[in-house]
């Protein structure tokens, strides 16, 4: 039994590569954050050095302690640590040298190289000739949000596996099982397609709190003098030299906040991502225009490009506090 | 995991089965003719095109022990052994991994060690781009003057990254893109040895997907062959490769012409939730659009639709100019959703953008903060398209949209600041005919634009925004017309308590 929430045409692929035993020896699974991609991975593996009848049956040993992390032979390479930001050419040394032994208990070796889009240039290249030939019984996994970030080098020595964003309903239906009605119809709306989202979300109450947290500090920026504004920007830049990460997903929210903006301004409702902010938006887009709600989303991607580019990120945030629209004032001041 | 996939199974095992390769090839055949082999060659050229595989297709043949002329013989014990890897005297160093100088030291202690079995010594060193500085120059002896009995083999993708006292001491070969044809022939060969039966039509699309690269189309088959076994007709390569031919494209066109944002924005993100791919869909969009394009411009030949297609984008000419049509042609056309193809946003900001910019109102403009303001805003997306082109009738205009010629102006002029330079110097005071008169508050600026060198350039870009050609007068107003800067900087911090004492020059 495959655990993956959709993806039937992936599934179907490995499923039908592994029954004929035409699986390839390198996959590269490209799609959004959580959407299911180590999941699919780590099933790969178990299905790979199953015991069991229906492969993979996730209740003999071999799949239990590769779903539990435990198994000698399955790997998963990753950023070393918090303060790195690529995965370095040592990590793929050591992969060359593991690939050569013999598996340990299981059957067949699995690499599994999560964001793989930050191997450094140095560590792609070291894996190509690896990746291409790798010696028998070994499976390189590599996962990626974009596959642009990849040399063409080495997706072109993979097969590549698109997993899009799944349909809303489908998601909502799986969280049905552990959520009430409500809730399932929320997370489902706030994950974008992507179950992982949704089904931390529902394990950890805080996730949806720092959200809740953070929307309200969003919303209350629109209203807000220039003293607030310049203050929030400072700390969400000190926030952003802490951790990239969390000010992007700020930032993030930012984008998907105006984007529903937009939509209720275009009397597209039904599409909105921040479903439990409805009411709350819809009395907020009064008096903007849809011109200046498009003209913020573009500086809120300019800020984010210019962010990337790593300009000074105090400066950006200011600029952008101060490019907030001002209501009515295309009626009057 | 027991069987290969296609691009290592059916690697060519004699040059005549290299692809597309022919000038490389023939002259490499011709070289192993007359025994005339280099000790030195370099490969290069995109992914997927052979490099590797000719190699090692070189290293048999100079070793072949049916005689080492012309191509391999694959049968000898030699062949056998070179093709499955395990021959002592081909060395297949991957220079990715093995980059630094002592690797390389290493290698050049053991050249000079005799074949142990072969003629030759051959090294295949792969990915030779990757050497470091130090590493390449310890080869450099070895590679200019190796053992008689030894041959360099080195290929790479990225030669402008290799050293150029290597380039000068090797034959270079570049390898080319395959065509499409030449894919499709490869192709065809390996689905018949495989007994797969697949639409000439499905193949000359995985051809073209592949973009020139054997191993990228030979990565689709296989996916195909996993997936649907060994029938496989076109719609299932479509599908596979996201190729939609989703009605929804023209419907969003015939939105974006009309104006209707409603309408448009259900559509792209109906699109969303079904999970199409959006790049596909922007693509196939901006090919309607250029259609129409085409459609309206008069040439209906360069088309290639049917009779109802074409009545179908003449009635949208019918209602739409050519240059809103030119304009979402560009906007979509400039989309990048290569960085994130899940988010629907480029989109919807393109189709906002293109509703709304003609006829729209001049922004709010701080210069005039007293200005009465219309007391109904007329809802942007029920606009009707205006016809005519934007005509600027009087100097009141000129200034309410001279923050949008100065902007034009952006990467203009020879440090390319122009707008910089413009953007607190002058102001548009009048208009006689086709001459817009400058009034400058210093004279160094209105000297500089005086220049014909930048006078020039100010004219064209006016022309451009408004759409009319342009000359320009300038003249000197005074320093006490110059009003108080506005920027939004200075704006905020007088929100924060400051004051103007003294406006500063500049």
């Amino acid at each position: 039994m495959w655990k993956v929430i959709g993806h039937e045409r992936a599934v179907g692929l490995l499923e039908r590569s592994l029954n004929e035993g035409r699986l390839s020896h390198a996959y590269l699974f490209v799609g959004p954050r959580h959407v299911g991609k180590m999941t699919l991975a780590i099933n790969l593996a178990q299905a790979l050095n199953c015991l069991g009848e229906e492969r993979p049956c996730g209740e003999c040993s071999q799949c239990r302690r590769i779903g539990e992390g435990k198994h000698p032979d399955v790997q998963v390479i990753t950023v070393q640590s918090e303060t790195k930001t690529e995965i370095g050419i040592d990590q793929i040394k050591e992969l060359q040298h593991s690939s050569i032994l013999p598996p340990y208990e299981g059957r067949h070796k699995v690499f599994i190289i999560e964001e793989a889009q930050r191997l450094s240039d140095e560590a792609s290249n070291r894996l190509l000739k690896t990746l291409e030939e790798p010696p028998p019984g070994v499976l390189i996994i590599l996962l990626a949000e974009n596959e642009r970030a990849l040399l063409p080098t080495i997706l072109s020595r993979c097969q590549i596996v698109e997993l899009r964003p799944l349909p809303v309903p489908l998601i909502e239906e799986e969280l049905r099982r552990k959520a009430g009605p409500q809730e399932a119809e929320t997370l489902a709306r706030l994950s974008s397609g992507c179950p992982g989202w949704a089904f931390s979300a529902l394990r950890d109450s805080r996730i949806l709190k720092e959200r809740q947290e953070e929307i309200t500090g969003i919303l209350e920026m629109l209203n807000a003098g220039i003293v607030e504004r310049f203050s929030y920007a400072a700390e969400l830049s000190s926030r952003f030299s802490r951790s990239r990460e969390k000010a992007f997903e700020v930032l993030n929210l930012w984008l998907s906040l105006w984007r529903d903006m937009l939509l209720i301004k275009g009397e597209a409702c039904e599409f909105i991502t921040n479903i439990d902010q409805v009411e709350i938006l819809e009395r907020k887009v009064d008096g903007y225009t849809i011109d200046q709600i498009k003209g913020f989303i573009q500086s809120l991607k300019e800020a984010w490009g210019q962010l990337q580019d790593n300009a000074n990120s105090r400066l950006v945030f200011e600029v952008l506090m101060l490019g907030i629209p001002e209501k009515g004032k295309a009626w009057a001041m | 995991m027991t069987s290969q996939v296609f691009y290592r199974k059916w690697r060519p095992q004699t040059l005549g089965e290299v692809v597309g390769q022919e000038h490389v090839t023939r002259t490499l055949e011709n070289a192993l003719l007359m025994g005339r082999v280099a000790h030195a060659y370099l490969f290069c050229g995109p992914r997927g095109t052979g490099k590797t595989s000719t190699g090692r297709i070189l290293a048999k043949a100079v070793n072949c022990l049916g005689g080492g002329r012309g191509e391999p013989c694959n049968t000898c014990s030699m062949c056998q052994a070179i093709t499955e890897g395990r021959a002592l005297d081909v060395i297949e160093v991957d220079a990715a991994s093995n980059r630094g100088i002592d690797e390389i030291r290493d290698l050049r202690e053991k050249v000079r060690f005799a074949p142990n079995m072969a003629r030759y010594k051959v090294y295949i060193i792969d990915e030779v781009h990757m050497l470091t500085e130090p590493a390449s120059n310890a080869l450099l002896k070895t590679l200019e003057e190796p053992p008689p009995y030894v041959i360099f083999i080195l290929a790479t993708t990225a030669p402008h990254k290799v050293a150029t006292t290597i380039l000068s001491r090797c034959q270079r070969f570049d390898f080319r893109r395959l065509t499409q044809d030449a894919i499709a022939g490869k192709l065809e060969h390996i689905c018949e040895r495989e007994g797969i039966r697949i639409e000439p039509e499905a193949l000359r699309l995985i051809a073209r997907s592949a973009t020139g690269s054997l191993r990228d189309a030979e990565n689709i088959l296989e996916q195909l062959y996993a997936y649907y076994g060994t029938d496989i007709s076109l719609p299932q390569v479509r599908a596979l490769l996201g190729i939609s031919g989703d009605p929804r494209a023209h419907e969003v066109a015939r939105y974006i012409l009309s104006r209707d944002v409603t309408a448009g924005l259900r559509t792209i993100n109906s699109v969303v939730a079904d999970g199409l791919d959006l790049r596909q869909f922007n693509r196939e969009l901006v090919e309607y659009l250029r259609m129409i394009l085409l459609v309206k411009s008069g040439s209906e030949v360069a088309v290639d639709l049917t009779q109802e297609e074409l009545e179908d984008v003449k009635s949208i000419c019918a209602t739409s100019s050519t240059e809103q049509i030119l304009k979402a042609a560009k906007l979509f056309g400039g989309i990048d959703l290569r960085l994130d193809s899940y988010s629907p946003l480029p989109l919807e900001l393109a189709l906002v953008e293109c509703a709304l910019e003609e006829g729209r109102p001049p922004p709010p403009d701080a210069k005039q903060p007293e200005r009465e303001a219309p007391e109904i805003e007329p809802k942007p997306i029920d606009r009707a398209p205006t016809e005519g082109k934007t005509y600027p009738p009087n100097v009141e205009y000129l200034r309410q949209n001279w923050g949008r010629a100065v902007e034009a102006l952006r990467g203009v002029g020879s440090k390319g600041n122009l707008d910089a330079f413009l953007r607190n110097a002058c102001e548009p005071v009048g208009l006689e005919d086709d001459t817009i008169i400058l009034g400058f508050y210093y004279e160094f600026h209105k000297e500089k634009i005086e220049d014909p060198k930048y006078c020039h350039l100010v004219e064209e870009k006016l022309s451009e925004v408004f759409g009319q050609p342009y000359k320009i007068r300038c003249t000197l107003i005074g320093k006490e017309r110059r009003p108080p800067s506005r920027g939004h900087l200075v704006k905020a911090a007088m929100e924060m308590g400051a004051m103007i004492i003294e406006p500063e020059e500049g």
